[in-house]
């Protein structure tokens, strides 16, 4: 690289990483234009519920959504299970030194007035042995116990993967660290 | 005027890369060494394959239901940000190992096609697998809890290999791979620009 080339370079590089420092930080997913549905139960809320398709041949799967605690009281997610799927338990991602590893999350506590994101790369449902195959726009049941003894079911849909947001200007669901 | 501009390149990248991508340059770029693996086609893929192109590289499984399509969509998303600033021919290449060919094997062709992604899907032979794995400093471990669980997890090593046209592996990043933040770091890297973070 011949020396007087070199200030070009920066330039564009500069140039580059000026446009680049008024770009979105956040990843855009496209979002079908779907509604995905709310369910609530004695002042629980889950919004967003949503599954990316897995894979053909592929029968674990994972579901996110929004939970709000809006019950009054501390509460605690002590189960969650479908009619769907085999087995279904609450895990979370973590990267411990370099490495990622999921450990299962026997009991979820979300203070009163909080709400909880399960979203990819943290908390999240994971689903397995699914009894049938799921493509984007099924819908199926997912069943949150709290201790408390309120059972939320959850309406869940199969969406695109990569397509995750719920609605384009919420991304209280999209937890890019 | 190089001073100027060397200054202002030093007091925007600090201000490109705020959130910070974790980045390791290795200071010796370290060849791959020979492996023997299949694409999702079928098509042979060894060390020759990654010459040519960048390739960015990561370790996973086809089961895995959250970090994998995560991970995906993340780096396509990087691609999306890298396109606006490298011509198509020059953007890296994804390429996906799959570490446990005993159920990936059968469903990566499905795999790669499923996600509307431009990637290649690898795996075959354990004893290949692992040669790859070793040579970029990886690591897998198969959470089978008995002979006949199929719903196991694989723990493994989280970082994306960056390899250059030379098949020689140059840096490590690891998550989270904010698309911009981490365009700039390939950006800058892939142009032997210094990065400074």
């Amino acid at each position: 690289m011949s020396a007087w080339n070199l200030p070009r370079i920066r330039v564009s590089a500069i140039a580059a990483a000026l446009f680049l420092c008024g770009a979105s930080p956040m990843p855009s997913f496209a979002d079908e234009g779907h509604v995905h549905v709310t369910a609530e139960a004695d002042g629980i809320i889950v919004l967003n519920a949503v599954s990316p398709a897995a894979a053909p041949g592929v029968r674990t799967a994972a579901a996110y959504f929004t939970l709000e605690n809006g019950s009054g009281a501390d509460a605690e997610l002590v189960a969650v299970e479908s009619p769907a799927f085999a087995m279904v338990h609450i895990h979370k991602t973590s990267t411990v030194e370099g490495m990622m590893t999921m450990e299962p999350v026997a009991q979820l506590t979300i203070p009163q007035g909080e709400s909880i994101a399960f979203a990819p790369g943290s908390l999240h449902v994971m689903l397995m042995g699914a009894k049938e195959t799921f493509r984007p726009g099924d819908r199926f049941m997912l069943t949150l116990q709290f201790g408390s003894g309120t059972a939320l079911e959850v309406p869940v849909d199969v969406v695109k993967p990569g397509d995750m947001s719920g609605s384009s200007h919420d991304h209280s669901s999209m937890k890019m660290n | 005027m190089r001073m100027f501009l060397g200054t202002l390149l030093i007091c925007l990248s600090f201000g490109a890369s705020a959130q910070g991508v974790k980045g390791v340059m290795l200071d010796e770029p370290v060849k791959v060494a020979a492996f023997s693996l299949k694409a999702q086609d079928e098509a042979p893929f060894t060390q020759e394959q990654l010459k040519g192109h960048w390739t960015l590289l990561f370790l996973g499984f086809t089961h895995c239901p959250d970090i994998c399509p995560f991970t995906l969509a993340n780096l396509e998303a990087v691609r999306t940000e890298l396109s606006q600033l490298v011509t198509p021919e020059n953007l890296p290449e994804v390429v996906f190992l799959a570490v446990d060919p005993e159920r990936d094997q059968d469903v990566l062709s499905d795999y790669v096609k499923h996600f509307g992604i431009s990637f290649t899907g690898i795996t075959g032979e354990r004893a290949e697998i692992d040669k790859l794995v070793e040579n970029i400093d990886g690591f897998y471990r198969l959470e089978k809890s008995a002979p006949g669980d199929d719903a196991y997890d694989v723990t493994h090593s989280a970082a994306v290999t960056v390899i250059n046209p030379d098949g020689e592996i140059t840096a490590k990043i690891s998550p989270p791979f904010d698309p911009v933040n981490t365009a700039t770091y390939l950006f800058r890297h892939m142009r032997g620009l210094e990065i400074l973070n």
